[in-house]
C-alpha cells in the first residue's frame, strides 16, 4: 500500500486541509493577539488608575497626618495654657490657706483652713497627674540626673507621708537595706513613684500596715539595681483586676472611682517612669490579704562625695540671716503669698510686676530673685539673661517660680542663668530651704552636716 | 476538545501507520471540521471518537487499546511541548499528584475554554497514589495510557491498577503502588 504512487487527488485534499488549518490557526492567532492587546490595555488602564488612587490616598493621608499633628500640637498648647490657668487660682487657694494657718486663729477656723489646704493640694495632685500623663503620652519622658542621698530622701518622704496620713490607723514602716551614700538619678520622678505606690497602698488599706522597703545591688562600675517594694495588708485584687492595673484611666473596678477617688493614672505614670529608668513594676496580690508592688530600677551611684547645693530632709541651722529678696511676679495673689511668707521667715521683700521693672529694682544688695516665668512686658527668662549681663558687684541667686516644672522649662531656665526652682504653689518649707540655700552661711552649714 | 489532541492523533497515525491512512480516516469520516485541525483550535470531541473508531476498523485493533496507545504517545509529546511542567519534579507520583492543582490550573490560564477531566488525588505517602478520574467524555483509557507512559518516563517500578467505578467509564480509579 505504501509503495503505490501518490494519488494527486488525495494530495490536493491534503493540501486543502493543511491550508484551511493554517488559515484557521492564523485567524485564532489574530483573535488571541487582539485579546492580549486589549487585556494589556485594560491592565495598563487599571495600573494607571491604581497609581492615581495611591497618589490620591497618599495626599489624603498626608493631609490627615498634618491635621492630626496640628490637633496634637493644639492639644499640647491647650494643656499648657489650662495648666497655667488652673494652677494660678489653685496656688492662691493653697498659698493663702497656708499663710492663714500661720496666723493666731481659733481651733475651728484652723481646722477649716486645714481642710481647704488639704483639698486644694489634692486637686493640684490630680491635675498634675493628668498633665503629667498627657506629657508622657505626647513625647518621651525626659529624666534628670540629680545627686541625692537615698537614705535622707526616703526618710524624708516617709516622714512627709506619715504626716499627711497621721489620721489613719495604718502603721507605716520603712525598711532600708545597705544603700550607697549618694545616687545619681531623677529624684523627683523616683519620689513620684514612691508616693503613687504609698498613696495607693494607703487608699486600699483599712488597718494593718504599709511597708516600704528599698534594697540595692551593685551591677559593677557605678551602676546599681534598686528594688523598691511597697507591701500592704489591704483589700487586695483579683487576677482580673491585676491585668488592667497599669492601663491608664483604669481602676480595679468602676465603683472604686467613687469609693476611693483618684484619676487611675498613678500606676500608668509610675510604670512609664520605671520603664524610662530601665526598669519595671510588677505586682503580687491576694484578695483580702494584701498587695505588694515591686519596682526594679537602674541608677548610678556617685563614687566620690561632692557637697550638694540643695539640701533636703534635715534642718538647716543657718536661719536668722535677713535676706533682700526681689519677687518678680505679675499675679497679685502670688505676690502677696510669696511676700508674706518671706517676711514671716524674717526677710526683706521688694516686688516687681514684670521683668522690665525687675531690671530697675535689682541691685548689689539683692541676695535672691524669685522669678516667675510668664509675665507681660518681659518674661522671666529674658529678665534673667539681662540681670546676668548687668554690671553688679555681686550677682544675686535667681530662683524660678514654675507652675509647670517640665524638664524643658528647667533646661531653658538653667541656660538663661537661673540657679534653682520653686514649684507653685509655694510652700513655706520649700521657700525656707531655697532661701536658706542663698544664705551666705549655708555652705558652712552643709559642710558641718556632712561630718 | 483542544486541537492539539486531534493534531497529535493524526501525527501518531502518520508515524505508526502511514500518512495515507490518516488521509483515509479523515476522508471516510464525515467530520464537521473537515479534518483541517490546528493545535490552537477547538473542535467537537465526538470527532476524535469517530476517528478512533475509523482507525480501529482500518487496523483491526480494539478501540480501548488504540486510545491507551494514543495516551502513551501523547505523554511523550507533552514532555516535548511543555517542559516547564516537568521542571523540579523528582518522580512519577510527584508529577501525577500535581496534575489537578498545578498543571490543569496552568492549562486553564492558557486556554480558558478548555474542558479538562477532573482528578481526585490521594497521595498519602511517597509510595502510594490514588487518582480518581471524572469526565463525561469517558476517556479513562486515554488517562490510563498517559499514566502508564508517565511511569515509564520516570523509569520507576510502579504497579498501576485500574478500576471502573461506573459502567459508562465516567469515573475510573487508578491506584499506583511503588514496588518494594
Amino acid at each position: 500500500m505504501s509503495e503505490s504512487p501518490p494519488d494527486p487527488a488525495r494530495l490536493q485534499r491534503r493540501l486543502d486541509r493543511v491550508t484551511r488549518a493554517r488559515k484557521e490557526a492564523e485567524r485564532l492567532l489574530e483573535e488571541k493577539s487582539l485579546e492580549l492587546y486589549e487585556a494589556n490595555q485594560q491592565l495598563q488602564a487599571h495600573s494607571d488608575d491604581l497609581e492615581h488612587q495611591v497618589r490620591l490616598r497618599t495626599q489624603e493621608l498626608e493631609a490627615a497626618l498634618d491635621q492630626a499633628k496640628q490637633a496634637a500640637k493644639a492639644k499640647s498648647e491647650f494643656l499648657a495654657v489650662m495648666s497655667h490657668e488652673i494652677r494660678t487660682p489653685l496656688n492662691a487657694v493653697i498659698g493663702l490657706s497656708e499663710l492663714l494657718s500661720m496666723e493666731e486663729l481659733p481651733e475651728s477656723q484652723r481646722e477649716q483652713i486645714a481642710v481647704i489646704h488639704k483639698n486644694g493640694q489634692g486637686l493640684l495632685e490630680l491635675i498634675n497627674d493628668i498633665l503629667d500623663f498627657s506629657k508622657m503620652e505626647a513625647r518621651r519622658l525626659q529624666l534628670e540626673e540629680i545627686e541625692f542621698s537615698p537614705v535622707l530622701e526616703f526618710k524624708s518622704w516617709m516622714n512627709g507621708f506619715e504626716v499627711q496620713h497621721a489620721d489613719r490607723p495604718v502603721r507605716l514602716v520603712l525598711e532600708l537595706g545597705a544603700l550607697p551614700a549618694r545616687l545619681l538619678g531623677d529624684r523627683g520622678r523616683l519620689r513620684q513613684i514612691v508616693f503613687n505606690l504609698l498613696s495607693n497602698a494607703m487608699k486600699f488599706t483599712e488597718q494593718g500596715e504599709v511597708r516600704l522597703s528599698l534594697t540595692c545591688r551593685s551591677l559593677g562600675d557605678d551602676r546599681v539595681h534598686l528594688t523598691l517594694k511597697v507591701r500592704d495588708t489591704g483589700i487586695g485584687m483579683s487576677a482580673q483586676q491585676k491585668e488592667r492595673l497599669f492601663q491608664p484611666f483604669t481602676q480595679a473596678d468602676a465603683s472604686i472611682n467613687r469609693r476611693y477617688g483618684g484619676t487611675g493614672l498613678g500606676l500608668a505614670i509610675s510604670m512609664r517612669i520605671a520603664q524610662a529608668m530601665g526598669g519595671e513594676i510588677h505586682c503580687e496580690s491576694a484578695e483580702g490579704v494584701g498587695t505588694e508592688f515591686c519596682v526594679e530600677l537602674r541608677m548610678r551611684k556617685v563614687q566620690e562625695r561632692k557637697p550638694s547645693l540643695v539640701s533636703m530632709g534635715e534642718e538647716c541651722r543657718c536661719g536668722g540671716t535677713a535676706l533682700n529678696i526681689l519677687v518678680v511676679e505679675d499675679n497679685q495673689v502670688n505676690q502677696m503669698i510669696i511676700s508674706r511668707m518671706s517676711e514671716k521667715l524674717g526677710h526683706k521683700v521688694e516686688v516687681a510686676n514684670h521683668g522690665r521693672e525687675a531690671l530697675e529694682k535689682v541691685s548689689d544688695q539683692t541676695d535672691i530673685v524669685l522669678m516667675d516665668f510668664i509675665m507681660p512686658e518681659m518674661d522671666g527668662l529674658e529678665c534673667t539673661r539681662r540681670i546676668r549681663k548687668l554690671d553688679l558687684e555681686r550677682q544675686p541667686r535667681i530662683v524660678a517660680l514654675t507652675a509647670n516644672a517640665f524638664q524643658e522649662d528647667k533646661d531653658h531656665a538653667r541656660e538663661a542663668g537661673m540657679d534653682g526652682f520653686l514649684s507653685k504653689p509655694i510652700h513655706v518649707e520649700a521657700l525656707r530651704k531655697e532661701l536658706c540655700a542663698s544664705c551666705p552661711y549655708h555652705q558652712v552649714c552643709e559642710d558641718s552636716r556632712a561630718e | 476538545m483542544k486541537g492539539i489532541v486531534f493534531v497529535e492523533f493524526l501525527e501518531m497515525v502518520e508515524q505508526q501507520f502511514s500518512a495515507d491512512l490518516a488521509d483515509d480516516l479523515i476522508d471516510n469520516s464525515d467530520l464537521p471540521s473537515g479534518g483541517a485541525y490546528t493545535a490552537v483550535g477547538t473542535y467537537d470531541h465526538t470527532e476524535i471518537v469517530t476517528l478512533v473508531l475509523a482507525l480501529s476498523q482500518e487496523s483491526g485493533i480494539p478501540v480501548p487499546d488504540l486510545i491507551k496507545a494514543f495516551g502513551e504517545y501523547l505523554f511523550g509529546r507533552f514532555f516535548e511541548l511543555y517542559p516547564s511542567f516537568f521542571e523540579g519534579v523528582s518522580d512519577c507520583m510527584d508529577f501525577l499528584s500535581r496534575i489537578e492543582d498545578v498543571i490543569h490550573v496552568e492549562v486553564k490560564k492558557l486556554y480558558p475554554s478548555a474542558q479538562l477531566p477532573k482528578f481526585d488525588i490521594d497521595y498519602p505517602d511517597r509510595d502510594h497514589l490514588v487518582m480518581v478520574y471524572h469526565s463525561d467524555r469517558h476517556l479513562g483509557d486515554l488517562a490510563e495510557g498517559l499514566i502508564q507512559q508517565s511511569i515509564k518516563h520516570f523509569k520507576e517500578q510502579i504497579t498501576l491498577e485500574r478500576e471502573n467505578l461506573d459502567e459508562e467509564g465516567a469515573t475510573v480509579r487508578f491506584t499506583l503502588t511503588r514496588a518494594a
